[in-house]
């Protein structure tokens, strides 16, 4: 490391000054840093949208996840950047597929929440430490107060969430609800199993990701290097370091040599009379003179400090805590190192605490990640058609699981019983709840009988007639009060099962409805007599 | 005509269709499932009442929706405003629906100097009899044609209000009872505005129904343009082709047939759950009152006998919804800078309060 070509005024600065010059870095070197994190995260980004297109959202906080690794290539360019030293995309990537993995494993899990984690980067990636060394070297660098870096951790994060929201909501207001591509586009994602929303929300994270991370490491490498130059004096040394180029530039000053050796050349040459008593004589002028003048000095000083610039009275207050106990002055660096003790504990303790939880939270959800992920492919297509349909329609409970496991034996029991509404009503029920969870009819809350038909129909379902039938018998019950006859309630809940249910046994299925049916009739002809 | 899938998918504002044929989908077994026997009440009321629409659609050709409408609105003993720019037949309609039923026909041109003594009439001293005698106004008749009812100013238009509501009208604290039956058809121009005076809620509320009459399609116009031009003087259409097949009596009766149609329990709570949901609805500013109920049932009633069936469905008050609810609701300021329609905010309610099943 060659002080002498950083390219920053190394100055000591607090930490929030500290961090505007990273702000600076990451503007000047901005295109080439958004290139570069795109281009290390978004392929990965993209492959896993492609393998599990339904959950956009998980994907992007796994990529949020691996942002240490994506924020490498970051660090990389400022790290050459602040020694004048260009890089390029190909030195990007290959960084990216070669030297990317030091401790890549604490990176993306106890070291993640570090509040103080782009502060801590370069240690690991520029200076090459680990374990103990890595420990004692971050315990020297935040001995000063890492408030600031933890501060831009959370302002940023913040950032990065309002920017997700802000951009989404900014698009979405552009969105006309009734724009028939929109619908189309709906359409399209719905059926590769895409849901729009979660999509725009999900590029809009990783968009928010992408802009705020050049500026969260750029203000931790700032604060880093700030750190060292207050600790290693880096400006003292940058300073004695030019001093002493200086001073060897003059010894080797072509013209001081020559004077020089003719200076010795003439006292050599001299006779030594003259040589013996000049110098006794010279020797007493220069004292005289200093002493005159140092005797000057000291009357102008004293005159300027008896002056009235030096005669100012000034009242100042300020509160102090009494306590004649203990009256003693309390250290003001060491005032400065507990606070910054006190603060990096906190940031810790807070740090484990939300790590716990974090894992706590996990295992809770464990079983239902797990089934998340086997559902896999399967889930893509059905499971999600199966969230968006409704389990109350029309007032209706449509959950086929609260259905009764035989429809048509319930509706032909509830006939018998003279519950004739109820037992068309049982049918019709199923019939709709059959409709919209197996055969994928999507129905409004406000639609008809006569709308929800017609859908059946432009379906071309092969059950259209049969439904067709079935609602005429309904709408008639329902609204004209109009009952049907035995006969034809006897036939509509027979042929049921046919158009409804899944033919597993057919042989077996037939007989026990033929059987059910011949039951039910004579159960009714009985009851009519 | 439309389709019930396009009525739920698309946000049209096209007023969807009264006609019973295309109602019921295709290949539809509950097609007759609303028909009645041949020596039905309502069977030999809705034959009737289609004889006269026939005589009627004779005249006005290309509007069958406000024709059906206005046919709703006799058979309910209501009154209809309608909408739409001049020229689009709107006293032609009115003159022909007085002629096909044998009833009296007054118009009344509403301008800025109307008085309200123009409409309803009012009391004179005789000075041969010395007496007061009342001389009484247009709107002593069974159809009366309010054109551009908004270029009145308010005190005019509210001499309707009486007549409209109590079928009466108070001259010199006398009340005069009009014959029956009494409709008004209001006219008024979407796009002039300037000069107008908005009808108040009150009056807007006596209003049953709300039609908009839009110009004809190509091949209506040209029917018109032929039928006009062929044997006739004049622009307009000869009122004497039009036979008078029915009597005020008959209307009358057929208003009383029209409330014996049956309405099932679910369908009033149905009908008070879309009005419930136009006052609480986002960005409404005014919604429906409970006239508004009263009408979604009275114009679902009339309907049903318009085409032949003997029970209301939600089908019936889905498609009356629009004219019944649309006058009667009005936007917040935010929706009406959008450009959103109060038929598109009635269509998103009709999509979405449930549909009553029984």
């Amino acid at each position: 490391m060659d002080l002498s070509k950083i390219s920053i005024k190394l100055r000591p600065r607090n930490g929030y000054a500290a961090i505007d010059l990273g702000t600076r870095m990451a503007q000047r070197n901005l295109k080439l840093m958004l290139i570069s994190f795109i281009i290390v995260s978004l392929p990965l980004y993209l492959v896993l949208l492609f393998i599990f297109p339904e959950r956009p959202l998980l994907i992007t906080f796994f990529i949020w996840w691996l942002k240490p690794l994506w924020e490498r290539p970051l660090l990389l360019i400022l790290s050459r950047d602040v020694f004048h030293q260009a890089t390029h995309l190909k030195e990007v990537l290959k960084f990216s597929l070669t030297n990317n993995y030091k401790q890549w494993f604490q990176s993306i899990t106890w070291r993640r929440f570090s509040p103080t984690r782009s502060f801590d980067a370069p240690v690991v990636q520029l200076e090459n430490l680990s374990g103990k060394v890595r420990r004692e070297r971050l315990s020297a660098l935040h001995s000063r107060s890492p408030t600031a870096i933890s501060g831009i951790t959370f302002v940023l994060h913040l950032v990065e969430a309002l920017m997700t929201f802000g951009v989404m909501l900014f698009i979405l207001q552009f969105i006309p609800n009734d724009i028939e591509w929109i619908l189309f586009l709906e359409q399209v994602f719905t059926n590769t199993g895409l849901d729009l929303f979660y999509l725009i929300l999900s590029l809009c994270w990783y968009l928010a990701m992408v802009i705020v991370a050049p500026f969260y490491v750029a203000g931790g490498f700032s604060s880093y290097l700030n750190q060292r130059s207050i600790r290693e004096a880096w400006d003292l040394e940058l300073v004695f370091r030019q001093l002493a180029n200086k001073h060897t530039k003059k010894k080797f000053d072509y013209k001081n040599l020559v004077a020089a050796l003719l200076v010795c050349i003439f006292t050599f040459s001299v006779p030594q009379g003259i040589s013996s008593e000049q110098p006794a004589n010279n020797e007493t002028t220069k004292v005289d003179a200093y002493a005159k003048e140092k005797a000057n000095s000291r009357q102008a000083i004293q005159q300027i400090q008896s002056g009235p610039e030096y005669k100012r009275v000034e009242q100042t207050w300020e509160f102090r805590k009494i306590n004649p106990d203990k009256p003693k002055e309390e250290d003001p660096e060491k005032k400065n190192k507990s606070n910054s003790n006190f603060d990096k504990g906190l940031a810790k303790t807070l740090s484990w605490i939300f790590l716990i939880l974090l894992v706590i939270f996990l295992l809770y959800k464990l079983p239902a990640i797990i089934e998340y992920f086997d559902s896999g492919a399967k889930a893509k297509n059905k499971n999600l058609k199966d969230i968006n349909k409704p389990e109350q329609l029309f007032g209706l409970d449509l959950k086929q699981e609260n259905l009764p496991d035989d429809i048509v034996q319930e509706a032909q029991a509830l006939w018998q019983a003279k519950q004739q509404r109820e037992a068309l009503g049982l049918l019709y029920q199923a019939s709709l709840s059959k409709l919209i969870h197996d055969f994928d009819c999507e129905f409004e809350d406000g639609f008809t009988e006569l709308e929800c038909q017609t859908i059946v129909s432009r379906m071309q379902l092969p059950l259209k007639d049969y439904f067709a039938e079935l609602t005429s018998i309904w709408r008639l019950l329902a609204y004209g009060h109009q009952l049907p006859t035995s006969e034809i309630f006897l036939q509509i809940s027979s042929q049921w099962p046919e158009h409804f249910e899944p033919k597993n046994d057919p042989n077996a299925e037939d007989d026990s409805s033929i059987k059910n049916t011949q039951q039910a009739a004579s159960q009714m002809e009985t009851d009519n007599e | 005509m439309s389709d019930i899938n396009d009525s739920t998918t698309d946000n049209s504002n096209q007023e969807q269709s009264l006609q019973p044929q295309d109602s019921a989908p295709e290949n539809d077994p509950t097609a007759n499932d609303n028909k009645p026997a041949a020596k039905d009440p309502i069977q030999l009321c809705h034959r009737k009442i289609q004889a006269i629409r026939g005589q009627i659609t004779k005249a006005i050709i290309g509007q069958d929706n406000v024709v059906d409408l206005a046919l709703v609105s006799l058979l309910a003993a209501g009154h209809l405003l309608i909408e739409g720019v001049p020229g689009l037949g709107k006293t032609l309609l009115v003159k022909s629906i007085a002629k096909a039923i044998s009833g009296d026909f007054s118009r009344i041109q509403f301008t800025p100097d109307l008085m309200p003594s123009d409409v309803t009439g009012h009391a004179f001293f005789d000075q041969k009899d010395s007496s007061f005698k009342v001389r009484k106004g247009p709107a002593f008749t069974n159809l009366l044609l309010a054109d551009e009812i908004n270029r009145a100013p308010a005190k005019t238009q509210a001499s309707l209000l009486e007549v409209m509501q109590e079928q009466q009208i108070t001259i010199e604290g006398t009340a005069h009872t009009i014959d029956k039956p009494f409709m008004v058809l209001a006219t008024q121009n979407p796009l002039e505005q300037e000069g107008t005076y908005a009808l108040p809620e009150a009056e807007l509320d006596r209003f049953l129904l709300n039609a908009t009459i839009e110009y004809p399609d190509a091949a209506s116009e040209q029917a018109i343009a032929k039928m006009i031009t062929e044997g006739h003087v004049g622009d307009s259409f000869a009122t004497e082709q039009i036979e008078a097949i029915a009597t005020v009596k008959d209307v009358l009766t057929m208003q009383k047939v029209a409330t014996t149609v049956e309405v099932d329990d679910s369908l009033y709570a149905y009908a008070v759950r879309l009005v419930q949901a136009s006052r609480q609805w986002p960005g409404i500013r005014n919604g429906a009152g409970p006239r508004a109920t009263i009408a979604l049932i009275r114009c679902a009633k009339a309907l049903v006998l318009l085409r032949g069936g003997q029970f209301v469905t939600p089908d019936d008050i889905k498609q009356i919804a629009t004219p019944v609810l649309r006058h009667r609701m009005s936007l917040s300021a935010e929706l009406e800078i959008e450009g959103v329609k109060v038929t598109s905010v009635i269509q998103d309610i009709l999509e979405q309060v449930e549909a009553p099943r029984g």
